[in-house]
């Protein structure tokens, strides 16, 4: 016999993610999903940031590693609740791996919960955490067509970072065109050119994020 | 490698349904990829052939086959209502040119069916 199952393979994930929904409600927390190919600057954009915003807001993150916990030691110096997330060689992180995570994150306390996924265009964008927003960021060195090549992530990112702008002088990178793809792909995205060496565009992405995470906080 | 993951999900699911249907065979079980979720075939049947002769799993899914059927994109304009095929990626409406659009099909992730015997 033929049984008519139609249901969604990501159930188990989305219900956890609606869990985690619901905990951020519970305590007026906005969480931030930032993915990115490995070695684009995720880790050194949160070193840029975590300084000024955590002025504004107090800040969690939580530290998604395949293998060690490089990242976490290296932002250790902000003094921020950090929770390193060791997925033993997963891809990507999964709904789950953050409610766990919620748990050792002194909620009470926090108005922001940044997540740095583990470095991967493709497995990430497919989970539902539970987030507000997913952050893309691409790198100038990546070249100008990962939006045309893994555009999942394109077209689910609520802000697109274009960083290492530094370098355009030195490899071939059209902006041009990079510019085209994403207009096309998701024309609503804002994109922030930055550079994490010299510090360019790095005020333009603090006042985005900050902007996003009052407007989805709950003014008490 | 989301296929791994995305096969103990619908390994898990198969178990389930096992167990409410009394099946004693799953034959075939389809399912329906939308073309945005980047889905390759050949991994995720490689990932199910694996999972679904492992030890935990039900002996009720040890022949099952997986059939993929892979769902092309469809967007709508919210504006004019026309419905097209993002051509080279893009979304814009190619009719009025307007961003606010949709999409429709190609976005999800489902097992539609399975064929299976009951004892």
């Amino acid at each position: 016999m033929i049984i008519e199952l139609n249901q969604n393979i990501m159930d188990s994930n989305n219900s956890r993610a609606d869990e985690v929904r619901k905990i951020l409600a519970e305590y007026n927390l906005v969480m931030i999903n930032i993915i990115s190919s490995p070695g684009s600057g995720k880790t050194s954009l949160l070193e840029k940031t975590l300084g000024k915003l955590g002025k504004i807001f107090s800040l969690g993150i939580i530290e998604g590693d395949v293998n060690t916990t490089r990242d976490a030691r290296r932002l250790e110096s902000f003094g921020l609740p950090i929770t390193a997330v060791n997925t033993r060689g997963a891809c990507h992180l999964n709904s789950t791996i953050i409610l766990k995570a919620l748990d050792e994150l002194p909620l009470d306390n926090l108005d922001c919960i940044i997540i740095e996924n583990v470095g991967n265009l493709v497995c990430p964008s497919e989970f539902d955490l539970g987030e507000h927003a997913k952050i893309a960021i691409s790198s100038v060195p990546e070249g100008d067509d990962k939006p045309q090549k893994y555009p999942l992530l394109f077209r689910e990112a609520k802000c697109l970072i274009l960083n290492k702008i530094d370098l355009l002088p030195y490899v071939p990178f059209n902006r041009k065109v990079f510019y085209r793809d994403i207009e096309n792909l998701n024309p609503k995205l804002p994109l922030i050119e930055t550079s994490c060496t010299t510090g360019d565009g790095v005020d333009a992405w603090i006042k985005w994020i900050t902007d996003f995470i009052t407007t989805n906080r709950k003014t008490v | 490698m989301h296929e791994f993951s995305i096969a103990q999900n619908i390994v898990e699911i198969l178990t389930q349904a096992v167990e409410d249907n009394r099946l004693v065979n799953i034959e075939l079980i389809t399912v329906e990829a939308g073309e945005l979720r980047q889905i390759v075939p050949e991994s995720l049947k490689m990932a199910f052939d694996a999972l679904k002769t492992e030890k935990g799993s039900p002996p009720a899914i040890r022949n099952c086959r997986l059939n993929l059927a892979i769902i092309p994109q469809a967007v709508s304009c919210s504006d004019c209502g026309c419905n097209f095929y993002p051509e080279d990626l893009c979304y814009i409406c190619p009719d009025c040119g307007s961003i606010n659009t949709e999409v429709k099909e190609g976005n999800k992730l489902i097992i539609k069916s399975i064929k299976g015997e009951t004892d």
